[in-house]
């Protein structure tokens, strides 16, 4: 019987293997398939005059990037450059979306100025989200308050909630013209457009959000840098295309990997799936609760895994401590112990829970002493694009 | 190379700063070279109308330090510069061919004068004496029918020229590349950048053919141009990862970016110098290392002591700066009566 069950642990581990290694191939098939180019070359080149990189750097959490290379020397000169990212409301912030935002608060270090549009107009036409009332709702109490607990800078943020600011949706109708409907069934599929707000939405709003930086309100055209995950290519591509039909700058991407869910790492962290996600509202109960639920890289008995050794890539839990600890030489370690087996699931689980709970409590600590918002939220009216519509 | 009396082909071949590789690879040179009695070592540059480039010194000094050393070791060697001058003028884009054929000679002097400043053990040649000789001509007879029937060798001679001239080369049956083949296959080893790679496999499929030794390539490092940003390179990744041609100053139109020896002044050589990128990476570029490690082999040759590259200059920027400059000024300015 004991043999039977030492078996069985054997074959979960070369089942996790293989998950392990579909999940690196992935990536690497990404930047084949996509053309991207491979971030490491300018990972070497950011390490030579930065005193030190962020984390999701150095643990090749951002792998790809297309024309990145300009600002390089912006960063390197310490000039302002602009970026571009935004979120669906259609939850409160997990993880997953925590690790954009550690990113764009990184830039911002290094001289970005953020635009940071918060598409409840998407939400609303994807169907995650009841009205459009229910998105802003999210967006004002959860999400705002919560992007400004991370420690942005008033002076380089600049926050839209789309349905509040109509003055995009005349851009988006300027936009629209150069999208035919052909060329955005070819780009995102019939699924992803099966409404005509959808349509809309797909062909020309999202646009205006990554193009609007370039108009004469905002100094006219310029490099903007769109960190984004792999599924947001494809709009990119498309923004690319029509910014040179507009005679703009097309703008450069920054691609990092996603926050594996907690019930498997090789899908999204998603916030329409309670169980998948640690939001960044849960309580220490409700963490605690999730990590012990998690998937993890090791096997179920104690012995094969001192034996084999722990596989962190394909670990839900590990995959909290590399997305969000600050500390390389602690995860790396913590990575080492867990690989030879030294390290248990238990032990693993416990430091990763208490790391978590109490980065989560500081910042809804942060969160609840964000008493206004409104220094934050863009309201410059768009209007220099009037006299060609 | 570290500080010690005993400088080796061993530790010369595996100098990282010097070094790029070798085909097929720098241990079987090594394996190579220990059972051969006569080795013949060839360097072959063209050049263009802006002047000989400090870059070619790095080159006629190391096929002499691996003579000598070849030499202690009891083996018979023979180092050849070939002045490509008949090259030089092929391309189309090249203006006034006549003055620059003409110039082969003054080429062949400055190689000359450098062989006798530094006391180098190099044979200057043109180009145009070897394809008159008579076993030069005998080995194109041989691989240029084996070459036009393989499609296999074609696509390696595609390799060798820019994609936009790939079909004018293919119109006249990939001239260029087999002559410089038929030449280099009288040689047993050749030294070059890395981008020379493609010639060298044809090389060694035809030293085959031909029924001779072993033909191997030996990479020194890529050559980059100086004086400018690391924003250069990030967006110049085909320069980054083959260098630019060492010996023509005018490659990629970068002439302003390289040190010319007769024409580069010693101060505008020390603005290059400053304003120059230098990484602290070693898998980077590094245009001021390159100067420092050849004034420093100038050095050698000159003042006959032990060739030492300090590890504590390489490894810290402003102070690889200050000595490139001052090696700069002592081993090749002064020497040379440049200014």
């Amino acid at each position: 019987m004991e043999n039977q069950y030492i078996k069985l642990a054997q074959k979960e581990y070369k089942d996790k293997l293989k998950l392990s290694k579909s999940i690196g191939k992935y990536y690497q098939d990404k930047l084949e398939t996509l053309s991207l180019k491979d971030f490491s070359r300018i990972k070497t080149y950011l390490e030579e005059f930065l005193p030190e990189t962020n984390h999701l750097i150095s643990r090749n959490i951002i792998f790809a990037h297309l024309d990145f290379e300009p600002f390089t020397k912006f960063i390197a000169e310490g000039k302002q450059f602009t970026v571009v990212s935004g979120l669906n409301p259609s939850s409160p912030l997990h993880l997953g979306h925590k690790v954009l935002f550690d990113l764009l608060l990184y830039l911002q270090k290094l001289g970005a100025d953020i635009y940071i549009p918060i598409t409840n107009d998407e939400s609303y036409l994807d169907g995650k989200v009841k009205s459009l009332t229910e998105s802003r709702r999210i967006a004002y109490e959860e999400i705002i308050p919560s992007i400004i607990a991370f420690g942005f800078d008033p002076k380089k943020t600049k926050i839209f909630v789309m349905s509040d600011y109509p003055d995009i949706y005349n851009l988006a109708i300027y936009i629209s013209k150069n999208v035919t409907n052909k060329y955005v069934s070819t780009v995102f599929g019939e699924d992803a457009i099966d409404n005509a707000g959808k349509s809309f939405y797909r062909s020309a709003i999202q646009l205006a959000q990554i193009l609007m930086p370039q108009l004469k309100e905002f100094g006219g055209p310029k490099n903007t840098l769109i960190p984004v995950g792999i599924d947001q290519h494809p709009y990119i591509l498309l923004a690319r295309d029509i910014a040179k039909k507009m005679n703009l700058i097309p703008p450069s991407e920054l691609v990092f990997k996603f926050q594996g869910s907690l019930k498997n790492p090789f899908e999204k962290m998603s916030g329409s799936k309670n169980n998948t996600a640690i939001y960044l509202n849960d309580s220490p109960d409700i963490i605690v609760e999730k990590i012990r639920k998690a998937f993890t890289g090791s096997v179920s008995i104690l012995d094969v895994h001192r034996k084999l050794g722990g596989l962190p890539d394909a670990c839900s839990v590990f995959s909290l401590l590399k997305f969000h600890h600050p500390n390389d030489k602690f995860v790396l370690k913590i990575y080492n112990q867990y690989k030879n087996g030294k390290l248990t699931m238990k032990e693993l689980k416990e430091i990763t829970t208490d790391f978590i709970v109490k980065m989560i409590t500081q910042h809804q600590k942060e969160k609840a002493k964000v008493k206004s918002i409104d220094k934050f939220l863009l309201k410059k009216p768009l209007d220099s694009f009037y006299k060609k519509i | 190379m570290t500080k010690n009396k005993n400088l080796t082909i061993n530790n010369l071949l595996l100098n990282k700063h010097l070094i790029y590789g070798a085909l097929p690879s720098i241990e079987d040179i090594l394996n190579n070279i220990i059972k051969d009695k006569f080795i013949k070592l060839v360097y072959g540059e063209t050049y263009d109308q802006y002047g000989p480039t400090i870059d070619s010194l790095k080159y006629y000094f190391f096929i002499t330090i691996l003579n000598n050393l070849l030499k202690g070791k009891g083996i018979k060697a023979t180092s050849s510069v070939i002045i490509g001058d008949l090259h030089s003028v092929k391309n189309r884009i090249v203006k006034n061919k006549s003055n620059l054929l003409a110039s082969a000679n003054s080429r062949l002097h400055f190689v000359e004068k450098i062989r006798q400043t530094y006391n180098l053990n190099i044979n200057p040649i043109l180009m145009s004496e070897l394809f008159n000789d008579f076993d030069f001509k005998q080995r194109l007879r041989k691989i240029t029918p084996i070459f036009q029937k393989s499609e296999h060798l074609k696509n390696i001679a595609r390799k060798t020229v820019l994609k936009n001239k790939i079909t004018q080369e293919e119109k006249i049956g990939f001239q260029y590349t087999l002559e410089e083949v038929a030449l280099i296959t009288g040689f047993n080893i050749k030294i070059g950048p890395p981008r020379e790679i493609y010639y060298d496999q044809l090389a060694r499929i035809f030293s085959k053919e031909l029924g001779n030794k072993d033909f191997f390539g030996l990479y020194l490092k890529p050559t980059y141009p100086i004086g400018l940003g690391f924003d250069f390179f990030v967006t110049h990744p085909e320069i980054e990862k083959y260098g630019i041609t060492p010996y023509k100053a005018g490659s990629n139109q970068l002439q302003n970016n390289r040190i010319i020896l007769g024409i580069t002044g010693l101060m505008e050589c020390k603005k290059l110098i400053d304003s120059s990128f230098v990484a602290k990476n070693s898998s980077l570029p590094n245009p001021v290392l390159d100067i420092y490690l050849i004034s420093k082999m100038a050095g050698y040759f000159l003042q006959n002591k032990e060739l030492f590259f300090d590890n504590t200059v390489i490894e810290n920027p402003e102070l690889l700066r200050k000595m490139a400059f001052k090696e700069l000024e002592q081993n090749i300015y002064i020497p040379l009566n440049l200014k």
